[in-house]
């Protein structure tokens, strides 16, 4: 893949002879000299970003706007990382946009909830995202075209444990115009899933039958972004404005060391190898390692068959971190989340796994195991309910709960949509369908008796509005999910019209969340817990303190973009990331 | 409707365009995302494409059949997703300008039905132009390399 740059937007303007002498002029800023020191490095900036999520553009921006020469480096040919592919929610708890709502929250509460929720390894690390998430919010949205609003109606993904909150946390990007981009546009990676709309007007629609689809359609026309590649569009943009250069193409493969100091990085680019020098220091930022299968085989607490990310996400910071001497945490852990693999769908050249998030919520659906029962409520948050797929059966050793299947029947198809099947339109076949639930386990070949007694047994208390068995509709975020016009409960509907469809549910990530260790300043420990100097990450790449937990609606990419702000603070400050823990 | 025109001049004469033209198995191999073709009867074809269209990246099989054939000007044909709301079709037509050169407009059109029309249909106003392009400078080149190959020496 051939390496590509992309210039600063001073350029724009300028004719073919005025943007060689602006190359020349910045050549020499970022020091493109062909022979230095003791290293030789080829080029040098005062920092080094790794990746193009929403950690690593924070990044660049953060330490742009404090003065210093920014490298961004991308491996594939497009920027935004698994941010891009996501939702784009942005957890930050105490934001500014809660405040001028009038909605309460405050440092302590929102504690007390994180401690609940990630049982509370690694406080120092809360403590820093509470303090800095906020200023980071208030910062891009000075600096950058990045603007946010809060979601008031969107719960934490507990919402019932102390300190929890029923919205104004999750913060969504407003629709942002990246035709601005001009030819930046096509190096912006779009997710594959997700629809240009934002988080209040699917609150507003609720099903697909009353979206606005000539509203969605005229943004799709005219590249108006929603969710992650909003996020991405925006910061790229700001990254632009303030003079960071971005290279995509460009595979960091290596950190270079003189002691124990990181010096700089060797990418691999235009079919050889480059080395770039950081004066101040490198933020790894460069996502997970769900996409390698030796590391999630050796790592993950029990089996991912899917990821709803970039392919590019094979742990590339990991092993080079791993190399210098950093100590590896919460390797085990992911962002968990049942995916569906429709068949022949690709992104990037892999199997597109789309996330089962707001159809599992819906009245007339369950999902059941092998033997025909259900195993969890299936509208509760997705990383909780993800972690039944890894129950294991002592008697057999295998995983009764893999694959799984979302059951539904012809009402719910009449009203909502699976995936891209559409509310009452043609059933692919793919989809497994079958007149009666008996036939239908048949041609699964699950437990027939098992899926028409559980069938039954729900059936019957769902027309009480009940679920005794897994307390499925009894929640303030189970109701999210649901729908407020249901006869029974918001999550609950008997399923008894034929034909019955199924469709095959698979453990899946949004990507790991396990990696190198770092302090409250984004700095990367070693294996004693002392700071590799010159070395920060943030991100899926860095260690997640949330441990097992995912404390809401963009509880990843808030923690990441925050991070990727301290990072920046950190190296950019006068101490920069010399000093020992 | 989402649709593409393109025009282009080859320099072949129009009775070798139309051998080429006229035979499916000749040019759909060179629409982009071509994926395999299974002929039914002489008329009819099924077509396995691969859509790289925003939200809509898989394979998508459509069922492709002649409609009109004018030896040796025109060609239509339609096309229709087996498993998908999208339906169109195209047509060439040709024009001989002298004994060795031929015009050739290749005309496409498609059209997503169903809820995700509005989505589908802005996603294809921007694909069909490009692969539109794509698939005529292919069959220009195909043409043209089989007249250099046929060119007694």
């Amino acid at each position: 893949m051939k390496a590509q740059a992309v210039f600063p937007r001073a350029n724009r303007s300028l004719s073919n002879a005025g943007n060689h002498a602006l190359f020349l002029f910045y050549s020499s800023k970022w020091g493109y000299a062909s022979v230095t020191t003791t290293a030789n490095p080829d080029k040098s900036a005062d920092i080094i970003v790794v990746g193009s999520g929403g950690a690593a553009l924070v990044a660049a921006i953060t330490a742009a706007a404090k003065g210093g020469r920014v490298l961004l480096l991308e491996r594939s040919s497009k920027f935004g990382g698994t941010t891009a592919y996501s939702g784009g929610k942005v957890w930050i708890p105490n934001n500014h946009h809660m405040q001028s709502l009038g909605i309460a929250d405050s440092i302590e509460a929102a504690k007390e909830y994180i401690l609940r929720i990630t049982g509370g390894e690694f406080p120092h690390m809360i403590d820093s995202f509470l303090k800095f998430g906020p200023e980071m919010v208030d910062f891009v949205e000075r600096i950058t075209p990045l603007r946010f609003y809060a979601c008031t109606k969107f719960p934490d993904y507990q919402p019932q444990f102390p300190g929890g909150t029923t919205g104004g946390r999750v913060l969504d990007p407003i629709p942002y115009d990246a035709s601005r981009l001009g030819s930046t546009l096509e190096k912006i990676r779009r997710s594959p899933i997700f629809l240009p709309f934002i988080q209040t007007e699917w609150e507003q629609w609720r099903s697909p039958v009353n979206f606005d689809w000539e509203l969605i359609g005229e943004r799709v026309r005219r590249n108006i972004f929603t969710t992650g590649a909003a996020l991405v569009a925006a910061l790229v943009q700001g990254c632009l404005d303030l003079g960071v250069q971005m290279l995509t193409g460009s595979r960091v493969l290596r950190l270079t060391q003189e002691g124990d100091r990181i010096t700089g990085v060797e990418a691999e680019q235009d079919g050889g190898t480059i080395r770039y020098q950081a004066h101040r220091g490198v933020i790894i930022a460069s996502g997970g390692f769900e996409w390698n299968r030796e590391l999630t085989r050796n790592f993950l607490r029990g089996p991912e068959q899917g990821a709803a990310s970039p392919p590019w996400n094979e742990g590339d910071g990991l092993l080079m971190g791993a190399e210098v001497g950093a100590r590896l945490a919460n390797t085990s852990e992911a962002w968990w989340v049942p995916v569906v693999q429709i068949p022949g769908e690709e992104a990037d050249g892999k199997p597109l796994f789309r996330t089962l998030i707001a159809e599992r919520g819906l009245p007339g659906s369950m999902i059941v195991n092998q033997r025909g029962r259900r195993f969890v409520n299936e509208s509760h948050n997705y990383n909780d309910i993800s972690k039944l797929f890894h129950v294991s059966d002592p008697n057999t050793l295998e995983y009764p709960n893999i694959p799984a299947w979302f059951i539904f029947d012809e009402a719910f198809h009449k009203k909502y949509s699976v995936t891209t099947i559409m509310p009452g339109e043609r059933v692919p076949s793919w989809v497994t369908t079958a007149p009666s639930p008996a036939e239908l386990a048949a041609k699964l070949g699950i437990d027939e008796q098992g899926l028409t007694e559980t069938i039954t047994r729900f059936n019957a208390n769902a027309k009480m509005g009940k679920d005794p068995e897994f307390q499925r509709g009894d929640s303030v975020y189970d109701h999210y999910y649901g729908d407020p016009s249901a006869v029974f409960n918001p999550n609950l509907a008997p399923l008894e019209e034929g034909p019955y469809y199924a469709i095959p549910v698979l453990p899946g990530t949004m990507g790991t969340k396990g990696g190198l260790l770092t302090d409250e300043k984004g700095r990367v420990l070693n294996w004693r817990k002392k700071v590799i100097p010159g070395l920060c990450a943030a991100g899926n790449i860095a260690s997640f303190w949330a441990g097992g937990g995912y404390a809401g609606p963009g509880a990843s990419i808030g923690p990441a973009m925050t991070f990727g702000y301290v990072c920046s603070l950190t190296l950019m400050s006068a101490e920069g990331g010399s000093a020992r823990a | 409707m989402p649709e593409a025109l393109v025009q282009s001049v080859v320099a072949c004469p129009i009775a070798k365009v139309w051998q080429f033209i006229d035979q499916f198995q000749n040019w759909a191999s060179l629409m982009p995302g071509f994926q395999s073709l299974q002929q039914t009867d002489s008329q009819r074809s099924i077509w396995t494409l691969r859509s790289d269209a925003g939200i809509f990246q898989r394979l998508v099989r459509f069922e492709v059949q002649t409609t009109e054939r004018h030896e040796p000007n025109r060609i239509i044909f339609n096309m229709k997703a087996m498993d998908e709301q999208l339906e169109g079709g195209g047509s060439f037509n040709t024009r001989a300008l002298d004994a060795e050169k031929t015009e050739i407009t290749l005309h496409l059109f498609l059209e997503m039905g169903g809820m995700l029309r509005p989505v589908g249909n802005a996603l294809l106003e921007s694909m069909l132009p490009r692969d539109a392009q794509t698939l005529a400078n292919s069959v220009h080149r195909a043409l043209e390399e089989r007249a250099a190959t046929e060119t007694p020496s």
